[in-house]
């Protein structure tokens, strides 16, 4: 599958927002390196550490990767301090939500995790201060990951949607394909593009920047950023009547509620659940009350046996 | 005699001159620190109530402020526009060394602007309205000295500066 990310690109839209020194020492990453770079973390005092596919590894203080962390170059205060000077644009008061959801997104989509002394007002997050760690996660854009289940998402006699969800255990490449079956239903390929809403609570499926998606969701698609599931897809409905709606990880009782209220609307719904198989899906009562009443017609099952994004299911209950 | 008299002349005008211009130093020390309280108090509206980011903040705030008072901002605002990894803090501080050479602010008002160096840009809106606030209320108690040491001042160094140049003269003879 071709991985949109190039090492340029992740120079340029996610290196350039380290300081200087630590820059250099990532430049000597090898193309494919760049390729699978999937997270880099600095943690206070502790050493520059990068995920790229199954390794995690340290960066040494001579830019070479390293199993041994004590030898990784070791993050100071101040490194900390520019990188959120850097992702914030210096305007930390205009990212205050963001921080109370413990991500800014930055251009490209790729998002920063932050974590941090939380102050709480009230039982909820008022603000978040001192940061100690961030972790920049970088955005995956994988299109065509979707060509083998597209043609088992429409039913072969009607032609029309079936309401799915994709599950697996987290880093397997659920949103990838969600966002690469969004694209492709927005397209209208292979069959007539459609009207979609992506309720995107954590800026993960679109990676809006400003409230511009980075990555490719297709031309007949709305993006509904930073929005509660649950609420989203009541405003879905109510203000722009889509076709499909799109979101990601449901599980609460809340979300349940908006999914039925979708499908009652006439509404389908592709959605993505955290699970190893289906057995443990329905140990998830609000997930297995779903299926029992028949909600999704389809699930895909994921795996990351052969890399991130292996296809271990397609399950169907409409047989038409 | 002639070129005494000139002497003379060219003494007192000299004295003179260097008395109206510290005369003229504390009517614009005062008028820039007013000046300075309302860009603060502009800049503080577009962070506080308009979320602008910092560096367009700063180019706006520029904008609608007197020389020499807008150079700390246009600086400020240039630095964190090139996005090269310079922190508010760096930009702020390199405003107000650009200012300083050109205004005729004191030290403690310049010591008193940087103080804001270490804020600016680096909490959320509240915090952000109450160290702009502040430091609003403390150029304000500034401009209100500079205003009172102008009154008692003004007249002493515009006229004081012919009469050392006459009492320099007198001394000469």
């Amino acid at each position: 599958m071709p991985v949109v990310s190039s090492p340029t690109q992740i120079k340029r839209e996610v290196l350039s927002y380290l300081p200087v020194h630590i820059q250099r020492l990532l430049y000597n990453l090898k193309v494919e390196d760049y390729q699978q770079l999937e997270e880099i973390r600095l943690r206070c005092g502790q050493p520059l550490v990068v995920r790229i596919g199954e390794r995690e590894l340290a960066v040494s203080r001579e830019g070479f990767l390293t199993t041994l962390l004590p030898q990784g170059y070791r993050v100071e205060p101040d490194d900390i301090c520019r990188v959120i000077a850097s992702i914030s644009d210096n305007s930390l008061y205009a990212f205050e939500e963001d921080i109370r959801r413990g991500f800014i997104t930055i251009p490209g989509g790729h998002r920063v995790g932050l974590a941090g002394q939380v102050i709480l007002k009230e039982q909820s997050i008022e603000l978040m201060k001192n940061f100690g760690s961030l972790c920049f996660r970088v955005a995956r854009e994988v299109k065509g990951c979707a060509d083998p289940v597209m043609p088992t998402l429409f039913s072969a006699s009607k032609g029309t949607l079936h309401n799915t969800l994709i599950v697996s255990p987290p880093r397997c490449g659920k949103t990838t394909l969600l966002r690469d079956i969004t694209r492709r239903i927005s397209e209208g390929s292979p069959r007539p593009g459609l009207n979609v809403v992506v309720v995107d609570e954590r800026s993960e499926i679109a990676g809006c920047y400003q409230g511009v998606p980075q990555l490719d969701v297709g031309p007949r698609t709305d993006i509904l950023d930073g929005c509660p599931k649950d609420i989203g897809m009541m405003m879905a409905i109510r203000a722009l009547s889509p076709q499909v709606v799109v979101t990601d990880e449901i599980g609460r009782q809340s979300d349940a509620e908006a999914v039925m209220e979708c499908i009652h609307a006439g509404v389908n719904i592709i959605s993505t659940a955290h699970a190893e198989s289906l057995e443990e899906l329905r140990q998830r009562p609000i997930l297995r009350k779903l299926m029992a009443d028949g909600v999704f017609k389809l699930i895909i099952i994921l795996s990351r046996r052969h890399g991130p994004g292996q296809i271990e299911q397609v399950i169907r209950w409409d047989a038409s | 005699m002639m070129l005494k008299a000139i002497g003379m002349v060219m003494i007192i005008a000299a004295c003179g001159v260097w008395g109206l211009s510290g005369a003229k130093g504390l009517e614009k020390r005062q008028e820039q620190l007013g000046e300075l309280k309302a860009a603060l108090g502009f800049l503080e509206k577009e962070i506080c109530f308009m979320h602008t980011n910092l560096s367009l903040a700063m180019q706006k705030t520029a904008q609608f402020t007197q020389f020499p008072a807008r150079l700390v901002f246009a600086v400020a605002a240039r630095e964190l526009g090139q996005k090269k990894g310079v922190t508010a803090e760096e930009a702020w501080l390199k405003g107000l060394q650009a200012m300083r050479q050109q205004a005729q602010l004191q030290p403690k008002d310049i010591e008193l602007l940087a103080s804001l160096a270490a804020q600016l840009g680096v909490s959320n809106a509240s915090e952000q309205h109450k160290a702009l606030a502040a430091l609003q209320e403390e150029l304000s108690l500034q401009q209100q000295k500079a205003q009172r040491e102008l009154d008692s001042n003004h007249k002493l160094w515009s006229y004081g500066g012919f009469i050392m140049g006459a009492a320099i003269v007198l001394l000469l003879i």
